[in-house]
């Protein structure tokens, strides 16, 4: 992400707009953010730094180059690297100048005294006084990036840039898959944020979002966890997205959509959860049945968390039955499993339980579908077995 | 029955059969009612009796041995008894040096709880420590910020850590002292406030009023001004007397035509574009304007190469030369505007620099070096602006600065702590005919520290106050007389006598 000074956006009619770069004037930019960065290895950051200012010169490019520096140098490593210790020296030169009394001839006598005892120039002890400087930091490793990787982070950034700044959030989501919903409801827990979700599996679902103390005042206290959000959503296959930005006092929205092809750096999510679930799949499809397994499923909301079963079967009469195989799972883990389920309330769930679980009927009180228990992997003919005793697939 | 919790700096109230008060309201993402966290003393009066479980504090009686490091002076006194006064919550403003931190000590041990003490600096924190470790000793204390998270029941935490897990550490402290309360009002810093239960609250600082008058926010956040001292009424007592010298150096041939033809290089890039720097308006179009153009672009490094030709003219360099030499043996501040020309007054004298790149255990060192009088000297950027002890000072430099009048305040704070006949000297050195002296016209109109001949007095850095120069020595007042903004009802000072302690 970039500090917000580096942010461009347009402001019109009540809405907030990220300026986007194109590649034809982003990437030969970042062609030579990259280059200025590659000569610079073995050499000092405040050297890099200067060589930067001079690549940007008088442009009016200015901050675009200062955020691609910004970004690439976040994916670079310095070093201090010193003939003596900067710490060491610094206590011994400030100890015998304090005792000569300050003066620009008293510091030469002291740092000719110290030259002789470590055999070095007066002067470069003089410099490696402060060879420990963030700007005196050895360059030591390039960043692993493209010129249209770090474009694409830049205009990422400048995306996720305008949310700090946000109040409210509502995510329209369209027919996604199980995984992909659970990645965002699990980011949207690890940014300790809260939501509400709306809509049905046809017209996709809504998910309002904001924090706890939302309630009481607009806040923009959660508009860098909102931000730090969206490369998750972007692994989102379908979504739009409208914000409530206070940008400096004045409210505005902000929309943003898959369609402008923002390119995330986070790692895609797994297709599956776990092996049962693959295997299960992979096995309902040989089986042939009239049932179509699907990955698109129902949101149920149950407020402060949702339950996403793992498939849903859908018949060409018209049903729908969601599976939710249980499977390896921590005792703590299962409890909450099953107070979800049982929470959800779903009649057409048919809940897959592993026999290696300790779990007892009385755990599955008051859960309302049926219940299949199955050793090692889960067998699709059980699964349709259970679908034909609960009427098959008619309306 | 009902149970309370705390749930990310909010109440959340849960299975109450009717409709629960304000200030509680109905929840629908969570299907329960919720609360803010600040309000948790009203919150438990208002439900007293009707709650089961009451299971949102997770902090606890805090039994401390407590053993300052002296008897409180009455202004110290007083002003304990104040905020235990008004039930435990409220602003304490006192000038630097008159002793705040026992004042937040005391507070510490007489609410009994677990207590949390916020710090803007790292410097403070680890003063603070320090602090904490002498007053209580036996009890652990905990550091939260500068690479340490230990929530325990006694800690100090920066502003920025306490403000980023201001969720999770809201229901941990019965008692919050703010030192430095006035970095508390900001949107950011808020919620360490507002995400907490605390009933106990006490705000310190010498330099209450902000510019952007946010400080009007601070008795919801933190409680009412119950106490306020002036340096001139607690000067002689606590406080060293003071003078101020202004000495201005030339800038040499060759910097003063630099210097001219970087000013001429703006201005006509202001007449062009029929701009003024008078106002604040005018410097934030001349800002905007010059992120558009390369002529723009021009312009503004030039403005910024005068300031930096100004600043750091090796004429300055010499002035110090003197002032080093004519106060030999003497424990000497050296304060600059920005970091290279502290590093640049380091590496010329091989004076030991502190800036907010020095790490924290070399800082410590730094400063015990020059208590114990190894080094004689300290050049800092802006870390010692801010109440950082540094005893025994008599000699500040200031090389260049800014036109804020709190930092030439906070500057000669640092100087003034008093001891046995002790006469502190403050110099300003101002490049001639630059916009140096303008800038230290307008530090000064805010606290307007004319040298009043030998025994001028710096009294207060409230925004807006003025100097009443008399005689040998100057006092300053808030214009308006009584009915300036400062006395209004919540900020009035309530009339506490010397020796009127107060019963709990």
């Amino acid at each position: 992400m970039l500090p917000s000074e580096l942010l461009h956006y347009t402001v019109r009619g009540g809405r907030a707009t990220p300026r986007f770069t194109r590649p034809e004037k982003g990437l030969p930019w970042a062609e030579g953010v990259l280059r200025v960065i590659g000569e610079h290895l073995s050499r000092r950051r405040g050297e890099l730094e200067e060589a930067l200012l001079a690549l940007e010169g008088d442009s009016p490019d200015y901050s675009l180059v200062r955020g691609l520096a910004h970004l690439a140098l976040n994916e670079a490593t310095f070093e201090v690297r010193s003939l003596v210790e900067p710490e060491f020296l610094r206590r011994k030169a400030f100890t015998l100048a304090a005792g000569r009394g300050y003066g620009e001839r008293e510091a030469l006598a002291v740092l000719g005294e110290l030259g002789e005892e470590f055999k070095l120039e007066g002067e470069v002890l003089r410099d490696a006084l402060y060879a420990d400087l963030p700007e005196n930091h050895v360059l030591v490793s390039v960043p692993d990036l493209t010129p249209r990787g770090l474009l694409e982070r830049y205009n990422l950034a400048q995306a996720q840039g305008l949310l700090y700044y946000a109040t409210e959030l509502v995510v329209q989501a369209h027919r996604n898959t199980s995984g992909q919903y659970k990645r965002l409801f699990r980011y949207l827990k690890f940014y300790r944020l809260m939501w509400v979700v709306e809509g049905d599996l046809d017209s996709g679902y809504r998910v309002h979002v904001d924090g706890p103390s939302s309630l009481f005042a607009q806040t923009r206290r959660y508009g860098v966890q909102m931000a730090a959000l969206l490369p998750a959503l972007l692994h989102v296959s379908r979504w739009e997205l409208l914000a409530r930005l206070n940008l400096h006092g004045q409210e505005v929205e902000y929309a943003l959509s898959s369609r402008n092809n923002l390119v995330s750096h986070y790692p895609k999510p797994p297709e599956f959860d776990s092996m049962l679930e693959a295997t299960f799949a992979r096995r309902w499809e040989k089986l042939g049945s009239e049932w179509a397994l699907e990955r698109e499923v129902e949101v149920v909301d149950l407020k402060g968390t949702v339950f996403l079963p793992d498939f849903a079967l859908r018949h060409p009469g018209g049903r729908t039955v969601y599976v939710e195989i249980v499977g390896f799972w921590h005792p703590e883990y299962l409890r909450r499993k099953f107070e979800k389920v049982r929470k959800a309330g779903l009649d057409n769930l048919v809940l897959a339980v592993s026999e290696r679980l300790k779990v007892s009927r009385d755990d599955l009180e008051g859960i309302l579908g049926p219940v299949v228990w199955f050793k090692g992997q889960l067998e699709p003919k059980a699964v349709l077995g259970v679908l034909e005793e609960m009427g098959g697939g008619g309306p | 029955m009902a149970v309370l919790r705390f749930d990310r700096g909010t109440l959340l109230l849960e299975g109450f059969a009717s409709l629960p008060p304000a200030p509680f309201e109905f929840d629908p993402r969570v299907e329960a009612y919720r609360a803010p966290a600040i309000s948790y003393p009203e919150v438990i009066r208002v439900l007293r009796g009707q709650i089961r479980e009451n299971r949102a504090p997770a902090y606890g009686k805090l039994e401390l041995e407590f053993t300052p490091p002296h008897a409180l002076y009455p202004h110290q006194q007083a002003a304990l008894a104040a905020w235990r006064r008004a039930g435990g919550r409220g602003l304490v403003v006192l000038p630097t040096g008159a002793g705040k931190s026992l004042v937040g000590l005391s507070a510490v041990a007489w609410a009994c709880r677990s207590a949390l003490v916020v710090v803007p600096t790292l410097d403070l924190m680890h003063q603070w420590y320090a602090h904490l470790r002498a007053a209580f000793p036996g009890a652990y204390v905990g550091l939260i910020g500068g690479g340490y998270h230990e929530v325990t029941e006694l800690a100090v935490a920066t502003y920025d850590s306490a403000a980023i897990h201001a969720e999770k550490l809201g229901n941990r402290y019965g008692t919050l002292v703010f030192d430095e309360v006035h970095h508390l009002p900001t949107d950011f810093y808020r919620a360490i406030a507002l995400f907490s239960l605390a009933p106990y609250r006490l705000g310190l600082t010498a330099t209450l009023e902000r510019a952007d008058l946010r400080h009007e926010e601070l008795p919801e956040l933190v409680g009412p001004l119950v106490y306020r001292r002036h340096a001139a009424e607690l000067q002689g007592d606590v406080l060293a007397e003071y003078r101020i010298e202004r000495i201005y150096t030339d800038l040499s041939l060759a910097e003063r035509q630099a210097y001219h033809q970087a000013l001429e290089e703006r201005n006509r890039f202001l007449d062009e574009h029929g701009l003024g720097l008078g106002t604040l308006q005018g410097w934030q179009r001349f800002v905007m304007m010059s992120a558009r153009s390369e002529a723009g672009r021009r312009a503004m490094r030039a403005h910024r190469e005068a300031g930096r030709i100004a600043a750091a003219t090796p004429g300055k360099l010499r002035a110090l030369e003197v002032i080093l030499a004519r106060h030999a043996g003497e424990k000497i501040l050296i304060f600059t505007a920005d970091n290279d020309t502290a590093y640049a007054v380091s590496r010329a004298y091989l004076i030991p620099c502190l800036t907010h790149q020095t790490r924290v255990k070399e800082r410590q060192e730094f400063l015990e070096r020059f208590r114990d009088g190894t080094y004689r000297a300290i050049v800092t950027s802006k870390v010692l602006n801010e109440g950082v002890d540094v005893p025994d000072a008599s000699v500040g430099v200031v090389l260049s600065g800014s036109s804020v009048p709190r930092e030439l305040v906070q500057r000669l704070g640092r100087i003034l702590r008093r001891s046995e006949g002790k006469r502190a000297v403050l110099y300003e050195v101002i490049a001639k005919e630059t916009r140096e002296e303008r800038v230290s016209e307008r530090r000064r109109e805010g606290v307007r520290l004319d040298p009043g001949g030998s025994g001028s007095r710096l009294v207060t850095g409230g925004s807006g106050s003025r100097l009443v120069t008399g005689g040998s020595g100057a006092r300053l007042e808030f214009p308006g007389g009584s009915g300036s903004r400062l006395e209004n009802a919540a900020f009035a000072d309530q009339p506490i006598l010397w020796d009127d302690l107060g019963e709990d």
